[in-house]
């Protein structure tokens, strides 16, 4: 049975066999599975980003608690950074952010300049039929998705084949407020080094 | 031009912060949707320090699971 977890597993594989990665980072943390996933395919440092105070047990993670809406400069670059079910909750006060109708973009910008020449980003948000579920998450249409990943280069999606995820896949379609559909998409910063 | 047509829920202060909200959220996209508003927020802002655990999920992955609960709910 294959999982939204899965997926993004399975798109960390294909990435780390094909591009070096030295560093990693990943947005929005919540349980370590996606820093640990970082770690699990030999990546050495992966710095995790958030705007609620957390702390990690293990030595190759880094807390960096910073609102990258708010400032961005100075950050380090990264091979590789995972955001995962995470852009369509910004901006919209959830999580004690501020309130900003155009955070995701904002934020998927502030994302692109983290990313180094060449530097993939693993990306997720629930598609379906548009609205922003105020305050809960943002359903991406297609045109929107485009907004958000302008400038990176589409190189694979990953989604639940299972009969459950084409469940979810209808569901989303067909029904206002529904955001049960995550496909995984890996994107490429185009700037080579 | 054709003023854009919001639902009256958003143009009524019914709701916590409707009346902040109002302005910036119609410049943001579909705002004029049933399914753009809520009636109960959610609040997951934390003050408290969480602590996350990479070792077990390591373990874990090591032995061969896969699935950890994203995108299942």
């Amino acid at each position: 049975m294959e999982s939204n977890d899965k997926c993004v597993f399975k798109a960390l594989e294909w990435v780390t066999c094909r591009f070096p990665m030295e560093n990693g980072a990943d947005i929005g943390c919540e349980s370590g599975v996606f820093p640990a996933m970082q770690l699990y395919f030999g990546i050495r440092k992966v710095a995790i980003y958030e705007i609620r105070p957390i702390e990690v047990d293990h030595p190759s993670c880094e807390i960096r608690l910073k609102n990258l809406l708010e400032n961005s400069q100075g950050e380090p670059r990264f091979n590789l950074v995972t955001c995962l079910s995470t852009l369509e909750h910004v901006g919209l006060g959830r999580y004690g952010d501020a309130l900003s109708p155009q955070g995701d973009i904002q934020l998927a910008n502030a994302l692109k300049a983290l990313l180094k020449p060449g530097g993939i980003l693993i990306l997720s948000v629930p598609l379906g039929r548009p609205c922003i579920l105020y305050n809960a998450a943002r359903i991406y249409s297609s045109f929107r998705l485009k907004q958000v990943i302008n400038g990176l280069k589409l190189l694979r999606v990953y989604r639940d084949r299972t009969p459950m995820g084409w469940a979810r896949f209808f569901a989303a379609h067909l029904q206002y407020g529904r955001c049960g559909w995550q496909p995984v998409f890996v994107l490429q910063n185009e700037v080579r080094p | 031009m054709r003023a854009p047509r919001y639902h009256p829920r958003i143009l009524g202060a019914d709701l916590p912060l409707a009346e902040a909200l109002q302005e910036r959220f119609r410049s943001g996209f579909y705002p004029n949707r049933l399914a753009a508003w809520r009636t109960q927020l959610i609040s997951q802002k934390s003050e408290k320090l969480a602590r996350i655990q990479i070792e077990p999920i390591l373990k874990a992955l090591t032995l061969g699971q896969r699935r950890f609960g994203y995108g299942e709910q």
